[in-house]
C-alpha cells in the first residue's frame, strides 16, 4: 500500500565533459541498460526521475543529466539551485576529460548551494588498455575539491555503476541538514504564490 | 539526440534570444509538443534580461560601452568575491495581480522560483527645501490618517482624489481623457500639493513628469497598484524574484522548456542568413515530416549549421542586419532614451525595507521628483527612480544592497548623485552612510511602439524591442500568447501544467541501506 506521505525530493545533477558517460551511467542506474554504440550526445538537459523507498521512507530522486558539450550547455545558475548532490563524471580512458575536471568543480563551486554533496566518478574502467588516468589521481582530485567520495565505474559492465548514486543518496539522507539546507532559503520571507490571502480581495480603499 | 539532428529536423519554431518573452514562448510551445530550437548569441541566458556576477558585468560593460566604475576608495576592500553578486539587467517587479504570476502558478513553474516582497514606495526630495525630504507613499487608510504632514483638509482631499481615481466615487466624473495626471490632481476642487502629486506619480512607475503622464494611463496604473495590495498578504503590492528577478524567470522558463525534451538550447549561436518560403529539402519530405506545408524558413548559423524551421521568433536586433527580410521591418517611430545604473552600496538600507509587519521586505522603490535633486547647480529634469534590492534578494552579501537607478534625460551624473544623496539620508544602524562600491551606468532606448508588433506574417514573428525597467509589464505575456496562438492554433492550451506521473514507486528493490 502506498503511503499518503509526500516523497522527499532529492535533486541530483550529473556534470562533466562530453562523452564521459553521464547519460550512460544514468541509464544504467535508472533502467539498467547500456547502449554500446550510442553516439548520442545530450543536448540541453535531460531529466529522469526515480522513486526510492529507503527505511520505509519515500524519496523522489530527480536526476538532471546535463550536456557536457559546451555548445549544448543549458546549465545556468538557476539550474543548480536546490541541488542536493552533484556527480562529477570523467572518462578514465581520456586524459583530457580528467584534466577538465578542475573547471567542472569550479563551476559547481560557483553555482551550487553551499554544502552540496559532491562525488567524483571515473567512468569506463572496462577500457583497461586505454586507461589514461590512475585511480590514485582521481582519489587525489576528489580530496582536493572536497568531493566526499571517489569511485571508478563502468556503465558498460555495470562495475560499480550504481555506487556513486547510492553513496550520494546515502550521504544526502544521513548528513544532518543536507536535505533542507539547500532548499530555497529564507522560507519565511518568501511569498507563497499558491496561497492567496483569503482576507484580502485587493485594497479596501 | 544527435548533433546532426539540428540540421536533420524541421523545427516547429526557432527562437532567437533568451529574453523573457522568448523564454516563455519556448516553454509554452514545448509543452504543447512543438519542437523548438532556442538560440542565443551570448554565452549566457537572458539577453536583455540577464543577471551577471561582478566579473561578468565588467565584461558586459566593456562590450556595451557602459561606464563601469569602481571608486578608488576601498581600503580595506569592501566588495565581496565577484560571484557573491547577481547583478540584474532586469530587476523589475511584478504586481501581485500580474497575469504572469498567475501563469507561473497555473503551470507549476513557480515551484522553482522564490518571490519576495517589495515593501514601500518613497518620495525623496533632497533639494527642495522641504522639512521632511524622505516620505513614504501611503499604502492604506491608516497611512493617510497617520501622515503628520497632512492637515485634515488635505487628508480629505487626498482620499477624495484617490477614491475617484479608483472609481469608488459615485456619480459621473468630468472627462479627463485629454488631461495629464498633474492637471487632474491640480484641478481646483483638489488642488493637491506637489508632494502628493509625486506620490501618485510614483505609483505609475513612469519616468515622465506628472504633467506628461496621460491621466487615463495613470488611473490604470494607480488602480493596478492598489488592486494588488494584499493579494498574497498584507501591506505589499508587488514582488521581485530572488536572484535577479527577471533573469531568474528567464532561466526557469528555459529550463521548463528543456525538460520537456522538445527544446534544444544552443548558446553562443548566431544566425547569419534567413530565407523564407523555401521548399524543404528532399530528406525532409521523405523523412518523418508529414507537414501539410512544403515550404519553410531556411537559416544559416554562424557555426555552419543549416537549419529548417516552420516559424522564426526574434527581436529584430537578434537577427542579422543587411538581409532583406530584416531590413524591410518597420523602424520604430519614437525611441525614448533612458539612463540606467546598477550600484552596489555598502549600506543595507534597512530603513527603506521596513514594513508594517516583519520580516524586512526585499525591495523598495524611491522616487525623486523632477527638480528635486541638484547636481552641480542643475536640477534633474525628469523623475529618477531608485529601485532598492536588499541582500535578501541574494544579489549581494549582507550589509550591502543593490540599487537600480533609472531616468530619462541626458545628464547621467544624476545617477550617482541620487544614490549618494540617498545613502546620506538613509544611514545604517551605526549612523554610517555607506558608499558606492561599484556603479555601472548605461544608456538604453525604449521604443514607443507597443510590444505587440504589427508586422507578423504567418511564419516570421518579430518581437518589438523591449527594455526591462522597474516593472515587468503584463504586455510581455499578451504578445507571447498571440504568437503561441498563431503557431499552435489555439490559445487555450497555453502553458498547461505537465503532470509528473505519480504512483507506486517503480523501483522498490533498490535498497541502499542493507
Ligand atoms: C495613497 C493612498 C493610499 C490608500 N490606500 C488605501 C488602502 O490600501 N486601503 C484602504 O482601505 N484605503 C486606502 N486609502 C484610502 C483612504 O484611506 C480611504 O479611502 C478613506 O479613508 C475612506 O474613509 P472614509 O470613507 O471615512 O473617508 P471620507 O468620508 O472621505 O472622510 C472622512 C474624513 O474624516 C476624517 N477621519 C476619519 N477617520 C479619521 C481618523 N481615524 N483619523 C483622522 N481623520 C479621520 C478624515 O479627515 C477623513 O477625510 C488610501 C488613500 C491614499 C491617499
Ligand atoms: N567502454 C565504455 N563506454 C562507455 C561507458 N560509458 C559510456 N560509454 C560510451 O561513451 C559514449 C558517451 O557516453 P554518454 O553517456 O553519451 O556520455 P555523456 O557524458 O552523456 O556525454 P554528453 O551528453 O555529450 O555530455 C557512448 O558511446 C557510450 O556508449 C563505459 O563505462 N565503458
Ligand atoms: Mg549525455
Amino acid at each position: 500500500m502506498a503511503t499518503p506521505e509526500r516523497p522527499t525530493v532529492i535533486k541530483v545533477l550529473l556534470i562533466g565533459p562530453s562523452s564521459s558517460g553521464k547519460t550512460s551511467l544514468l541509464k544504467r542506474y535508472v533502467d539498467d541498460v547500456f547502449e554500446p554504440d550510442d553516439t548520442t550526445t545530450t543536448i540541453g538537459v535531460d531529466f529522469r526521475e526515480k522513486k526510492l523507498t529507503i527505511n520505509k521512507k519515500l524519496y523522489r530522486l530527480l536526476l538532471h543529466d546535463t550536456a557536457g558539450q559546451e555548445r549544448f550547455r543549458t546549465l545556468t545558475s538557476s539550474y543548480y539551485r536546490g541541488a542536493h548532490g552533484i556527480l562529477l563524471v570523467y572518462d578514465v580512458s581520456n586524459r583530457d576529460s580528467f584534466l577538465s575536471m578542475a573547471g567542472w568543480f569550479a563551476e559547481a563551486e560557483r553555482f551550487a548551494p553551499e554544502g552540496v554533496i559532491k562525488i567524483l566518478v571515473g567512468n569506463k574502467t572496462d577500457r583497461t588498455a586505454q586507461r589514461a588516468v590512475k585511480a590514485s589521481e582521481g582519489e587525489e582530485l576528489a580530496q582536493k575539491y572536497g568531493a566526499i567520495h571517489f569511485t571508478e565505474t563502468s556503465a558498460k559492465t555495470r562495475d560499480h555503476a550504481k555506487e556513486p548514486f547510492q553513496k550520494l543518496i546515502e550521504a544526502v539522507i544521513s548528513t544532518p541538514g543536507a536535505l533542507d539546507a539547500n532548499r530555497p532559503v529564507a522560507g519565511s520571507s518568501a511569498v507563497d504564490l499558491a496561497k492567496e490571502d483569503p482576507n484580502n480581495a485587493g485594497c479596501a480603499c | 539526440m544527435n548533433i546532426e539532428s539540428l540540421n536533420q529536423t524541421i523545427w516547429d519554431a526557432v527562437i532567437v534570444g533568451t529574453g523573457l518573452r522568448e523564454s516563455i514562448l519556448a516553454a509554452a510551445l514545448t509543452r504543447a509538443g512543438k519542437r523548438v530550437l532556442h538560440l542565443d548569441r551570448n554565452p549566457y541566458y537572458g539577453s536583455e534580461y540577464t543577471a551577471l556576477s561582478l566579473d561578468e558585468l565588467e565584461t558586459w560593460a566593456r562590450l556595451h560601452q557602459a561606464d563601469f566604475h569602481l571608486p578608488d576608495l576601498q581600503d580595506p576592500p569592501m566588495l565581496a568575491k565577484p560571484r557573491s553578486y547577481t547583478l540584474s539587467l532586469s530587476p523589475g517587479l511584478l504586481y501581485t495581480t500580474s497575469p504572469l504570476l498567475s501563469l507561473l502558478v497555473a503551470s507549476g513553474i513557480h515551484e522553482s522560483l522564490e518571490f519576495l516582497r517589495v515593501g514601500g514606495w518613497f518620495i525623496y526630495r533632497p533639494d527642495t527645501g522641504a522639512d521632511e525630504t524622505l516620505t513614504p507613499v501611503p499604502n492604506s487608510r491608516e497611512d493617510v490618517f497617520n501622515d503628520q504632514s497632512l492637515d485634515p483638509r488635505a487628508k480629505r482631499l487626498v482620499v477624495r482624489a484617490l477614491k475617484s481615481i479608483l472609481g469608488l466615487e459615485g456619480g459621473s466624473v468630468a472627462d479627463w481623457t485629454q488631461k495629464s495626471l498633474q492637471e487632474y490632481l491640480e484641478q481646483s476642487s483638489l488642488h493637491l500639493p506637489s508632494r502628493i502629486i509625486s506620490a501618485f506619480a510614483s505609483l505609475t512607475l513612469r519616468h515622465d513628469r506628472p504633467g506628461e503622464i496621460p491621466f487615463e494611463e495613470a488611473e490604470r496604473d494607480i488602480r493596478n497598484h492598489f488592486g494588488s495590495i494584499g493579494r498574497f498578504g498584507p501591506g505589499f503590492a508587488a514582488v521581485i524574484g530572488r536572484y535577479g528577478s527577471g533573469s531568474e524567470l528567464v532561466q526557469v522558463f528555459c529550463r521548463a522548456a528543456a525538460v520537456t525534451g522538445n527544446a534544444v538550447y544552443v548558446l553562443e549561436s548566431d544566425i547569419m542568413n534567413i530565407e523564407n518560403n523555401i521548399p524543404y529539402p528532399s530528406w525532409a519530405v521523405e523523412k518523418q515530416f508529414k507537414h501539410e506545408d512544403s515550404i519553410g524558413i531556411h537559416l544559416q548559423l554562424r557555426s555552419g549549421d543549416s537549419i529548417w524551421a516552420r516559424h522564426l521568433i526574434a527581436t529584430a536586433d537578434n537577427l542579422p542586419g543587411g538581409i532583406p527580410i530584416v531590413e524591410s521591418l518597420p523602424k520604430p517611430l519614437v525611441e525614448d532614451r533612458y539612463w540606467l545604473s546598477v550600484c552596489i552600496v555598502s549600506n543595507p538600507l534597512q530603513n527603506l525595507l521596513r514594513t508594517s509587519e516583519p520580516p524586512l521586505a526585499a525591495g523598495a522603490v524611491v522616487y525623486i521628483p523632477a527638480n528635486a535633486l541638484k547636481e552641480d547647480s542643475y536640477l534633474n529634469t525628469h523623475p529618477i527612480y531608485i529601485f532598492v534590492h536588499g541582500s535578501e534578494t541574494g544579489e549581494c552579501p549582507d550589509g550591502q544592497s543593490i540599487l537600480y537607478v533609472s531616468m530619462k534625460g541626458d545628464n547621467k551624473r544624476f545617477l550617482d548623485t541620487a544614490v549618494n544623496s540617498l545613502l546620506n539620508k538613509v544611514r545604517d544602524n551605526n549612523g554610517s552612510t555607506g558608499q558606492i562600491l561599484l556603479s555601472m551606468k548605461f544608456e538604453n532606448t525604449v521604443e514607443s511602439r507597443p510590444l505587440k508588433e504589427a508586422n507578423r506574417d504567418s511564419s516570421l514573428h518579430i518581437l518589438g524591442k523591449h527594455t526591462p525597467l522597474i516593472e515587468i509589464p503584463d504586455a510581455v505575456l499578451d504578445q507571447v500568447i498571440d504568437i503561441y496562438g498563431d503557431i499552435v492554433g489555439s490559445r487555450d492550451t497555453f502553458m498547461e501544467k505537465v503532470e509528473v506521473e505519480e504512483g507506486e514507486p517503480r523501483d522498490n528493490k533498490d535498497t541502499i541501506f542493507e
